[in-house]
């Protein structure tokens, strides 16, 4: 599809409109997914789609729209929906017209259009593997590959004109294992952008022994207990709470971070990057959704706390700088903020050093819950967890049916320790990493 | 939307490699939304969403492609490429038949029919009224989000349906602050119709409920920790049902054994007070469809009576794998989606009691009257939902207010452990998120308790 005259005429027709600037921007993405079910190919989709955001400044007020049909008969409604959305707005936005310089940033060289069938035989021998592994594993649940590619463009009327690509490939794997009629599940991923990085008996082992290893689970005595929280767990709760750090939660009152500028929000030990040009983050971008310069930053440095996300609006409001994280998800939503690849620092602490600091605790493989039980406001959490009761150092039984509560602000001054075992996790509006940690205490229900 | 001759040649195209079963999903959608905070407008966005999605199946091995570009050339050769995962031909010619159909949620006022500045009173109205409540209220966040969304579903069973939905929901959350921390209350209704909901609903009282709670939950201490009896109130506590054993009961992880409740048909599988219903044809109600999404007449489908097991909720392809028939719960977010068994309203049916004879009826408990969200894992049944306004029992009564509950358990105790149901069957609204995205969920029951729960605070249990 060539959007290229649709887009031109769009910006045009803005001439007879009340439009003192616009925007056009383009969101282009690929996708390619088989699941695997008992060695058949039983879901296969490919997929091109293309989404296209309009958004034009009248009287300092900005109005947006979007469409998925791209014809010229319908650039009247996409620009009248537009004006009439600018009409109702109280805030104040401003198109850019660019950075002074952007990092130079090669596009990344994924696995997109390698041959497919090397892909489902990759998948096909992790199914196989699974199953031949220990004969306790009843069903896999998902046995997903996945090729994600997509690109943003940028073209306003303010001579600026970006566009970037990123691509990324997963596999994701959820097994369900069953012993005399106790079920446990467990899922592992791995993300890459060359066949080659996964190692198949690695995989295969991980996600069958995580699983094993929770028969015969209990809960254990409620109370209050030193927890490691495994890095997919830690990664997850980053991502839940990254809102935080977000300028435009902190005006608007909406942030736990409200007022704490060069305070001490963390431990010493922690150290959280925003680095967009991460090499292996999926959202590197040498630009943000309004065609700012990205930049790389710490966000908290030896636990202070010494810069917020910011958009060019918020950065307007604070009289500061944007730090290059306005950001859209898709053509759909509006201009927001959203870090980009942010991770915590990984430590030195190995697996084994994190566990030998705790006489009785708790080390936490598996968090449920984050969209309902963690409220990024308040920063209060209560999750739905099981792992391993850990005695003098060493792993003593498996836990379930259990609860981990505590704050997200206290957390960050409780974590003690960070292990060395770094890992990225799943991308979504923002890619977050961590290694696994080791936390002064948390409150544990169970019975 | 694509004439009729169009979809049949590209459902004759999809078929003609070798599939068994093909399908397109035509989708044009106008969507509009809203959102003030300060006090401000601080964000409207319109857009049209557009696309065809094209299933072909073979046995029970599907490919799913789609696209925005509506052009016949690039349709035709879409299909011919889905086409071509399965080989071997087995041509076939369809003709279509249009489903005509009574529409049981007919539109009064359509989002198309006010202009933003009218739809801006709602949201300032609710604004208003949150904000004036109480002092401690430090921000309110109201949004108002509007679609009529436009879909074809042709396959090559003949199947032709053309159906139109029009949903309109307001989002009110209320923050209040006291020394330095916050809390958070929300009301968030929506109806299957147009913006005659809001002749029909109080926003007014809408507004301070979501106040009240706020403020209710930042003058409140921990939850406990431990086992407890724990009584979940009506409308959106039924969360519990949706999460605890609802998607359980998807055809989507029964048909692959990845479900406590597979093979399970026929068996008591829950205490004989509960009658749990999935009912996609109730009036202007959020979960409710003409259609499924994949052309199918949705149903009131009875799953579970008096504790037994009767039915599950199947799409076509899962009621291939089990040998059943669809129960018209064939349901995805938009075309950029393949279908898949979803619940549409489902709730727990009336019981004999009433909220004040359960209360009563409890010497030490936790009295559940706002639910959040929550999840699950259907293979082994653990969930785990949120609190949102929580209070202690003693002695019969309501003590006092906790926040920050979790309840978390397996579906198929907690099914067993319900021991009192009331008669005050009332459904709320949600959005529910599973494989095949996000969609409009109906949840409901009356007030109900469960006799021992897992109640995740940070406070000690008195």
């Amino acid at each position: 599809m060539n959007l290229d005259n649709f887009i031109k005429n769009i910006l045009k027709k803005t001439e007879d409109k009340n439009f003192s600037e616009s925007e056009i921007y383009l969101n282009k993405s690929q996708n390619f997914e088989v699941r695997l079910y008992q060695g058949e190919v039983d879901y296969y989709e490919e997929n091109e789609e293309y989404g296209l955001a309009f958004r034009g400044e009248i009287n300092n007020k900005m109005g947006y729209s979007y469409t998925e049909k791209f014809s010229d008969e319908l650039i009247d409604d996409i620009l009248t929906r537009a004006e009439n959305n600018a009409n109702i707005m109280d805030e104040e936005e401003k198109i850019f017209s660019g950075s002074k310089s952007y990092k130079e940033l090669s596009e990344t060289k994924g696995i997109y259009s390698l041959d497919r069938t090397k892909k489902i035989d990759l998948l096909k021998k992790l199914e196989k593997k699974i199953f031949e592994y220990d004969d306790r594993v009843r069903s896999i649940n998902y046995c997903i590959y996945a090729d994600e590619k997509s690109g943003e463009e940028i073209v306003n009327s303010k001579d600026l004109n970006l566009n970037f690509k990123n691509d990324i490939s997963y596999i994701y794997i959820s097994v369900v294992v069953e012993d005399e009629g106790e079920v446990h599940t467990s899922s592992h991923y791995k993300l890459f952008r060359d066949l080659d990085e996964v190692d198949p008996d690695q995989f295969v082992k991980k996600i069958i022994e995580d699983a094993v290893r929770q028969f015969g689970a209990a809960d254990i005595k409620s109370g209050q207990y030193p927890v490691i929280l495994r890095n997919e767990v830690f990664i997850d709760m980053l991502s839940t709470f990254s809102s935080t750090f977000s300028a435009e939660n902190v005006q608007k009152g909406l942030s736990l971070f409200e007022g704490k500028m060069n305070e001490q929000v963390a431990n010493k030990v922690v150290n959280i990057v925003d680095d967009p040009f991460y090499a292996k983050g999926y959202r590197r971008t040498p630009f943000d959704s309004e065609g700012a310069a990205s930049k790389y930053k710490e966000v908290i440095k030896k636990g202070k706390l010494t810069t917020y996300l910011h958009n060019l609006k918020t950065a307007k409001k604070s009289s500061v700088q944007t730090t290059g994280n306005a950001y859209r998800s898709n053509h759909k939503s509006k201009i927001s903020i959203s870090p980009t690849n942010m991770y915590l620092k990984k430590g030195e602490a190995d697996f084994t050093k994190l566990k030998n600091q705790i006489e009785k605790g708790l080390l936490v493989e598996n968090v449920q819950g984050l969209h309902s039980g963690a409220n990024q406001v308040s920063g209060d959490f209560s999750l739905s967890a099981r792992g391993f009761f850990i005695e003098n150092g060493d792993i003593a039984k498996p836990v379930e049916q259990i609860t981990i509560s505590g704050n997200f602000l206290k957390l960050l001054k409780d974590i003690i320790l960070i292990g060395n075992d770094f890992k990225m996790g799943l991308p979504g509006s923002g890619h977050f990493g961590s290694a696994s940690i080791l936390v002064k205490n948390l409150d544990i229900s169970g019975s | 939307m694509l004439s009729k001759s169009l979809l049949e040649n590209i459902i004759d195209t999809a078929l003609s490699e070798g599939g068994d079963f093909a399908e397109i999903f035509v989708e044009d959608k106008i969507t509009n939304s809203i959102n003030l905070i300060n006090g401000k407008i601080d964000s409207a966005n319109t857009g049209n969403d557009y696309g065809v999605g094209i299933r072909v199946i073979k046995d029970t091995n599907e490919i799913y492609v789609y696209t925005n570009d509506d052009q016949k050339d690039n349709l035709l050769k879409l299909a011919k490429k889905a086409a071509g995962m399965f080989k071997k031909a087995d041509l076939k010619s369809s003709r279509l038949r249009f489903a005509d159909y009574d529409n049981l949620h007919p539109v009064k006022i359509y989002p198309a029919d006010l202009n933003q500045t009218e739809k801006v009173e709602f949201i300032r109205r609710a604004y208003l009224t949150a904000d004036q409540y109480d002092e401690l209220i430090t921000q309110v966040v109201v949004g108002l989000s509007d679609y009529t969304q436009n879909v074809q579903i042709a396959n090559s069973n003949g199947v032709f349906v053309e159906d139109e939905r029009s949903r309109v929901r307001l989002g009110i959350q209320a923050v209040a602050s006291l020394e330095g921390e916050k809390q958070t209350g929300f009301q968030g209704p929506g109806a299957h119709m147009g913006f005659e909901l809001f002749d029909q609903i109080d926003i007014t009282k809408r507004a301070e409920d979501a106040a009240r709670m706020a403020v209710t939950m930042i003058k409140a201490g921990h939850a406990p920790q431990g086992k407890m009896p724990v009584i979940i109130d009506n409308k959106f506590g039924g969360v519990i049902f949706h999460e605890a054993c609802g998607h359980g009961l998807e055809a989507t992880s029964v048909a692959k054994n990845n479900s406590v409740f597979s093979n399970k048909l026929k068996e008591k599988i829950a205490s004989e007070k509960v009658t749990a219903i999935d009912d996609g044809t109730i009036a202007h109600q959020w979960g409710s469809q003409n259609f499924d999404d994949e052309g199918h007449k949705t149903q009131r489908n009875v799953l579970i009576e008096r504790g037994i097991l009767k039915n599950y909720m199947i799409d076509f392809i899962n009621g291939r794998r089990l040998n059943m028939k669809s129960t018209g719960s064939g349901r995805r977010e938009s075309y950029r989606y393949a279908p898949t068994s979803r619940m549409t309203n489902t709730f727990i049916d009336n019981g004999e009691y009433s909220r004040e004879e359960i209360i009563a009826a409890t010497e030490f408990g936790l009295y559940a009257k706002h639910m959040g969200g929550g999840s699950v894992n259907p293979a082994t049944g653990d969930f785990n939902f949120n609190v949102r306004e929580g209070y202690i029992i003693k002695n019969g009564q309501i003590e006092k207010p906790v926040r920050g509950a979790t309840l978390i358990g397996k579906g198929a105790d907690i099914l067993k452990k319900i021991d009192m149901v009331a008669n005050n069957l009332d459904l709320a609204e949600g959005m529910c998120g599973s494989i095949s995205g996000s969609v409009p969920a109906g949840v409901g029951q009356p007030t109900l308790r469960v006799s021992e729960l897992t109640v995740g605070g940070r406070g000690e249990k008195e």
